[in-house]
């Protein structure tokens, strides 16, 4: 029926960086893996596209990480080309009056970049720094591992024992996490509104929740768990997030993959109530015994056959699921760099956070739960020119993050409602960088439907789903279905839509793959 | 009284207080309650009450006289539409039936997971989190998921989620796309439809019914006295921790613990004689009870849908509850501005007077305690009525000329302090726990000292259920359960 | 509350007939229906049961239609058995599990032709096969309400068939007919017992079909036999029901009021691919409770059961049978506390009585 050439072992669904990372590591582990990737390019979330003649950024996703650093070594995506024009970026709470507060995770330098604003600020954030770097302690087993435990992963020898927390239950102070706001953690330790609504913001960005609701103190211990085992922290590599994707292409090439694109899944395979491939929009016929899909877990459980497999109660449940986005990305091209009030133009490299306080969050909340968006909205840029100048010869881009943004407005389209959005960004901008809007030579405005239009993810999500506590853990993207492994042998799931969602961070990827060579034990 | 030597005092004749009395009464304890005002029974002047089934095992209620009656009907009022969940189950699907015929054989199994999410589990969320458990169990998924996640699996149709949305987040800042809202949806006045033996029982000739049952209660046992007139003054103290009340009179009743249903901090304020500082007491918390007004109307509104015998019976109606509204309403209160659309909750009582009047009790969730444009003042406040009353005459023409007189309980000025007992008692009235707090898993009845409890109801537990916690955190009731 | 028949009941097709027969004007809810409960008198409706014939309106079951090119395959799923085997017109008593593998229901499921299938069954539960048919070429539509059902029951029933013209396939196992018995259509089956009738037919047909019956059965003595006999028949012939002696999984309060497949006597090809059959195979059998049938001089009260003082069950359901002259029960005992005759003690209406068991249900 098919040749030994063409035989696999694994079908991975999507050349997205879970994707692709996960079918390098099960061929590193030996297996014939073979990538179906619906458009002419790899990538998904992490491309780089042209803005204007001249002009290249990362067209979502714009800085990649915090990447694990055992997985890097595993990937060796260095080897593969991969260069960084910067590493270990760090965050910068932006204020229009120019006193801005670097966060570089040194907690000295942190203090007394805070002292400039208050001295009681200076002195709690070791305090602060230190509730969460415990919290974040105790849950980055959970954050990291696979739900429900990491038993198998052990037992199939991958990452197994990289555990670091302790047993049992969580102290009383982080299991209060899961209960507290991030507004109120932040309201009892610090006095000074920048700080606070930097903090604030880093904690609910890419989820569609305000910052007094509770649970989102977890999300902030939940994003410092992730970023435990980095040693280069958040990077840029030269080229933007493409040139990411172009290594992670060339090691799976390197590691065996074969990867096939514009190769369209029109539905799986199953023989007697098990996966047996995929069948492609061109009638071709793809045999596996296994198919990892990095798609979106509506997509690949409702729309390709398999729900005819799937236990009746968890179609209801996946119902549930929240998967519209809250976020947009604008991209623009700069005629130079602007200067911003009051910082140096080498910090420009840095994560930029255009948030003045919690209140300008709450408010951009509100907006978006009335089905609009602020007219201040919060937003965090990057200027990836400044340190690669490959991307805008001479010249510069910037990229936007810009938050709260509804899928859906209460009135009107997004067609018209794009220029008005893409205005309000503009007005914020010029608080920060008066010049800067006279410099925008073009402008691209993504919102959450063109988001799911070009990183094929349903509702656009940047986190393949709402990041929440429902919907993390045993409950991502639905309970029964959160260890990457579904109720149909053979068919798993390593995309955004599991736990421990979006993110550049591969931990999806790795789980996934943990899991499936451990279910080849089992099996 | 007989006795020398009182073991508690409790202050306030509050539902939570004679609870707590009688709970120590039971246990065989000397219990003194002191009541400011010349009678209780005097206070109770709502149609209707509700108790925590819990309470009524407990101190079995039922021996002392009291009766109950059915929990009254929750209406949703949509577009030309209504959906009725009466009490009785079936009746309940036929109503949803002619919305969604899916929704309609869905109902009994989502009210089974109330019922079993409403059995608290005793595993922590954190000790869930960490361990390697596949499978949370109903009620720490409650714990943890969102009204709106639970509801959008259970239901298909918008009406009947916004319905029961709406009496999951009333009383609260929380949306019900909240993580962890979802346990709302388990609280006790929810369930008497759902699982009544867990929920309120509605008590048959209300407020003074109840608390006529609970004082024949204490009357029964010899060792529970109440004293009405009795304003107190002072918590006595020896040695840091509470000795007693002295009241107004100079008297001065000697026990090893005291129970206060005043606010924290008035009680807070009557520890005079302490050495070191007062104990500190929880921050202030944000106002998340809804706006409250009571209207006083000689005809019901045409309401499409629900004909006048329901609404007179106690209904409690909802307009246009959707996830969509619940949440608009919700991003205008982050916002601190009230919504354009107001969610409401009517509730028609009618008055005992030979003419046609009935009082309506308006709550509006989601109302900010301050807004961008300052406090509320009276001229905000009938701005505020204005927008309730129009919103109730959008469905039915020419209802605003139908009030007689209003009466604006919340929000409340900035100033007053919220008597609890009272706040207890407003919450009966409405049927409804609009004056409970989000304080999840804050202890509903807090020891300030050694010695002193605090009752604050919460609405996590059901209405005289703090009370009966109170008892058991002054330990005593638990003593003698040892002995 | 108040006005409690108005508001909850809804009237059978056949309420014109049975609310003409209903002489004591006593009536019971059975799932959202109005049907009455005693016609003339337990005791009449008991020995007509016994000794001649009794008609009953059963309208209240669920009806769900299945239809479409998957639906064969899909109510395969579903169900424990596969009914892609099924001739049409044949039907088969199954039942069907939750995700977990716990019995979420139980009925028939009846093939009418290649791609027409109905599921009927005593417990409301739409909701379950309709979210369940996702993924599925099929169209779920709930006919509860438009179909008349007439239980036919006692040792005249086949005497009573043939006087009224019904024969052939229907009466002779598990064939379902669709009796050509102008004017009206007639699908008719065996009931759970194995020894009465089920005739369902159109709700405008059903007066029609039920005078028939009725006029045909005159000279055999028949009788319309209410809510209340039925039980008690049911609980004398050792019937489990759902609702009542076992809950379906989704109005489970606790995990012990789970069952599986197998509490209730049957054993599912574990081969097979259906429903819950991954989690079914990892359910432990062994020291599962049994449901047992139990007897007594005396009426036998729901509750508690001990023996030596030690509570070993509950009893589910019981009645009183006046043929007999005995009180019958159906109860559920821990695994060890079973063997037949051995005596235990129940409530009674004032103290207790001992009641012994008769057999275990499904042995």
């Amino acid at each position: 029926m098919r040749s030994a050439s063409q035989a696999s072992d694994v079908i991975v669904i999507g050349a997205g960086v879970n994707g692709l990372i996960c079918a390098t590591l099960l061929a590193q582990a030996r297996r014939r893996v073979t990538v179906v990737e619906a458009e002419a390019h790899a990538g998904g979330a992490c491309k780089t596209i042209e803005l204007v003649a001249g002009h290249r950024v990362s067209g979502l996703a714009h800085l990649i990480g915090p990447l694990d650093a055992q997985l890097m070594k595993s990937l060796r995506l260095h080897r593969f080309g991969l260069t960084l024009s910067a590493k270990n970026i760090s965050t910068i709470a932006m204020s229009p009056d120019g006193r801005h507060i670097t966060l570089d995770g040194d907690l000295r330098h942190t203090a007394q970049a805070l002292a400039v604003h208050s001295q009681a600020d200076a002195k709690a954030w070791s305090h602060y720094d230190g509730r969460l770097r415990k919290a974040a302690q105790q849950i980055e087993r959970w954050v990291q591992g696979v739900p429900g435990g990491a038993a198998e992963q052990a037992k199939a020898g991958l990452f197994g024992g990289r555990a670091t927390s302790k047993n049992g239950a969580l102290d009383a102070e982080v299991a209060s996490f899961i209960d507290a706001s991030i507004a109120e953690v932040l309201d009892a330790e610090f006095e000074t509104p920048l700080l606070k609504g930097a903090l604030a913001f880093d904690a609910v960005l890419g989820s569609a929740l305000p910052p007094r609701a509770r649970g989102t103190a977890l999300l902030a211990a939940m994003r410092r768990a992730i970023n435990a085992d980095t040693t280069e922290g958040y990077v840029h590599p030269q080229g933007g997030a493409g040139a990411f994707t172009s290594a992670l292409l060339k090691a799976a090439e390197g590691a065996g993959v074969r990867v096939k694109l514009n190769a369209r899944v029109r539905h799986l395979l199953f023989d007697n109530g098990r996966v047996a491939g995929v069948e492609l929009q061109t009638g071709e016929a793809m045999h596996a015994a296994t198919v990892v899909s990095s798609l979106d877990p509506k997509t690949t459980l409702l729309q390709f056959g398999a729900s005819r497999h799937l236990p009746l109660a968890m179609k209801r449940r996946l119902n549930g699921f929240r998967v519209e986005g809250c976020t947009a990305k604008v991209n623009l091209a700069l005629a130079g760099l602007p200067s911003f009030k009051g910082i140096d133009k080498r910090l420009l490299k840095e994560r930029l956070i255009l948030c003045t306080g919690i209140d300008q969050l709450e408010r951009s909340f509100a907006a978006y739960e009335q089905g609009s968006f602020s007219p201040d909205p919060v937003m965090e840029i990057t200027i990836p020119s400044t340190h690669d100048t490959t991307l805008s010869a001479g010249q510069h881009v910037l990229s936007a993050h810009v938050f709260y943004v509804p899928k859906n407005l209460a009135s009107g389209s997004w067609d018209k409602a794009k220029a008005n959005l893409m205005s309000c960004v503009g007005g914020v901008l010029r608080q920060y960088a008066p010049e800067l809007p006279d410099m925008i030579l073009a402008a691209d405005v993504f919102v959450p439907r063109d988001i799911e239009a070009m990183a094929g993810t349903v509702g656009g999500h940047w986190h393949g789903g709402d990041l929440s506590l429902d919907q993390l853990g045993l409950m991502r993207p639905a309970v029964g279905l959160s260890r990457y492994e579904t109720p149909v042998p053979g068919l798993f799931l390593c995309g955004a839509g599991t736990h421990p969602a979006g993110g550049i961070t591969g931990i999806n990827a790795r789980n996934a793959a943990s899991v499936v060579l451990a279910a080849e034990v089992r099996a | 009284m007989a006795v020398d030597r009182l073991d508690a005092v409790v202050i306030g004749a509050s539902v939570e207080g004679l609870v707590a009395a009688a709970a120590l009464a039971t246990a065989g304890r000397a219990v003194t309650v002191v009541e400011r005002r010349a009678d209780a029974t005097a206070l109770g002047e709502g149609a209707d009450a509700v108790i925590s089934a819990g309470v009524v095992r407990e101190l079995d209620l039922t021996s002392h006289g009291l009766r109950f009656a059915a929990a009254p009907p929750i209406v949703g009022v949509s577009g030309e539409r209504a959906l009725i969940l009466w009490p009785e189950l079936h009746a309940a699907q036929a109503s949803i039936a002619a919305l969604s015929g899916r929704d309609a054989e869905a109902l009994q199994g989502f009210y089974v997971r109330l019922a079993r999410a409403a059995t608290p589990d005793e595993q922590s969320a954190g000790a869930w989190l960490a361990s390697a458990q596949a499978e949370p169990s109903e009620a720490m998924l409650f714990r943890l998921t969102s009204v709106a996640r639970l509801l959008d699996e259970a239901f298909d149709n918008e009406l009947l989620k916004g319905l029961l949305a709406q009496g999951a987040i009333l009383g609260t800042g929380a949306s019900p796309y909240a993580p962890a809202s979802g346990q709302l949806l388990t609280r006790q006045s929810l369930l008497a439809h759902a699982a009544p033996e867990a929920g309120h029982r509605f008590v048959a000739g209300g407020e003074r019914r109840l608390r006529q049952a609970l004082l024949a209660l204490l009357k029964f046992y010899n060792n529970a006295d109440v004293m009405f007139g009795a304003e107190a003054k002072e918590i006595a103290t020896e040695r840091e921790a509470a000795s007693g009340v002295v009241l107004t009179d100079g008297q001065v009743l000697r026990a090893p613990l005291v129970i206060s249903t005043l606010a924290q901090e008035r009680a807070g304020a009557m520890l005079t004689g302490l050495k070191r500082a007062r104990p500190a007491h929880l921050p202030p918390r944000a106002s998340v009870e809804p706006a409250q007004v009571k209207l006083t109307i000689g005809a019901l509104p045409k309401l499409p849908g629900v004909d006048a015998a329901t609404l007179a019976s106690g209904a409690i109606v909802r307009l246009n509850p959707s996830l969509a509204r619940l949440a608009a309403a919700h991003g205008a209160f982050c916002g601190l501005s009230l919504p354009m659309q107001p969610c409401l909750d009517l509730r028609f009582v009618p008055r005992a007077e030979a003419k046609a009047r009935w009082d309506l009790h308006v709550a509006m969730p989601y109302v900010p305690a301050t807004t961008t444009e300052g406090p509320w003042s009276a001229a905000r406040r009938d701005k505020l009525r204005g927008l309730m009353v129009r919103a109730i005459d959008e469905l039915s023409a020419g209802f605003g000329a139908s009030i007689e007189s209003a009466e604006m309980r919340n929000p409340p000025e900035a100033d007053s302090l919220l008597d609890i007992g009272a706040a207890a008692l407003m919450a009966s009235q409405a049927a409804l726990d609009q004056t409970a707090v989000p304080e999840a898993h804050g202890p509903a009845a807090l020891s300030l000292l050694k010695g002193l409890t605090v009752v604050e109801p919460t609405f996590y537990g059901g209405i005289g259920d703090v009370g009966l916690q109170a008892a058991a955190t002054g330990s005593l009731v638990k003593a003698r359960a040892d002995a | 509350m108040s006005d409690f028949s108005s508001r909850a009941s809804l009237a059978t097709p056949l309420h014109a007939r049975t609310a003409e027969l209903c002489a004591t004007n006593h009536w019971t809810e059975e799932e959202g229906f109005t049907v009455p409960a005693v016609y003339s008198s337990l005791r009449e409706e008991q020995e007509a049961l016994v000794t001649r014939v009794g008609m009953s309106d059963l309208s209240a079951r669920q009806c769900w239609l299945v239809e479409g090119p998957d639906a064969g395959i899909y109510l395969s799923w579903l169900s424990i058995t596969d009914v892609t085997r099924l001739e049409a017109g044949q039907t088969a008593r199954t039942l069907w599990c939750d995700d977990a593998g716990f019995v979420r229901g139980e009925g028939v499921i009846v093939r009418f032709a290649a791609a027409s299938f109905e599921v009927r069954t005593a417990v409301r539960d739409f909701a379950w096969i309709a979210d369940g048919a996702r993924g599925f070429d099929v169209k779920v539509t709930n006919g509860t309400g438009t179909r008349a059902a007439i239980g036919v029951r006692g040792p005249l029933t086949a005497a009573l068939a043939a006087a009224s013209g019904l024969t052939g396939d229907g009466t002779g196992g598990g064939q379902s007919a669709r009796a050509a018995w102008r004017p009206a259509q007639v699908a008719l089956m065996r009931d759970a017992s194995g020894d009465g009738l089920e005739l369902w037919t159109g709700a405008d047909d059903g007066i029609v079909v039920w005078d028939r019956l009725w006029k045909a059965g005159a000279g055999l003595g028949v009788a319309a036999v209410g809510a209340e006999a039925l039980e008690a028949l049911r609980v004398e012939s050792a019937i489990a029901r759902a609702g009542v002696d076992w809950l379906p999984a989704q109005l489970a309060r606790g995990s012990s009021d789970l069952r599986l497949p197998g509490d209730l006597g049957v054993g599912p090809d574990l081969t097979r691919r259906f429903n819950g059959v991954t989690a079914l195979t990892g359910h432990q059998q062994a020291g599962r409770p049994v449901l047992v049938h139990l007897s007594a001089d005396e009426p036998i009260g729901v509750g508690a059961v001990t023996v030596r003082n030690a509570t070993v069950g509950t009893i589910t359901s019981s009645c009183w049978s006046e043929g007999r002259g005995a009180a019958f029960a159906l109860g559920w005992l821990e695994a060890d506390a079973v063997k037949p005759g051995i005596k235990v003690t129940a409530l009674a209406k004032s103290g207790t009585v001992q009641a012994e068991i008769v057999r275990a249900v499904f042995s």
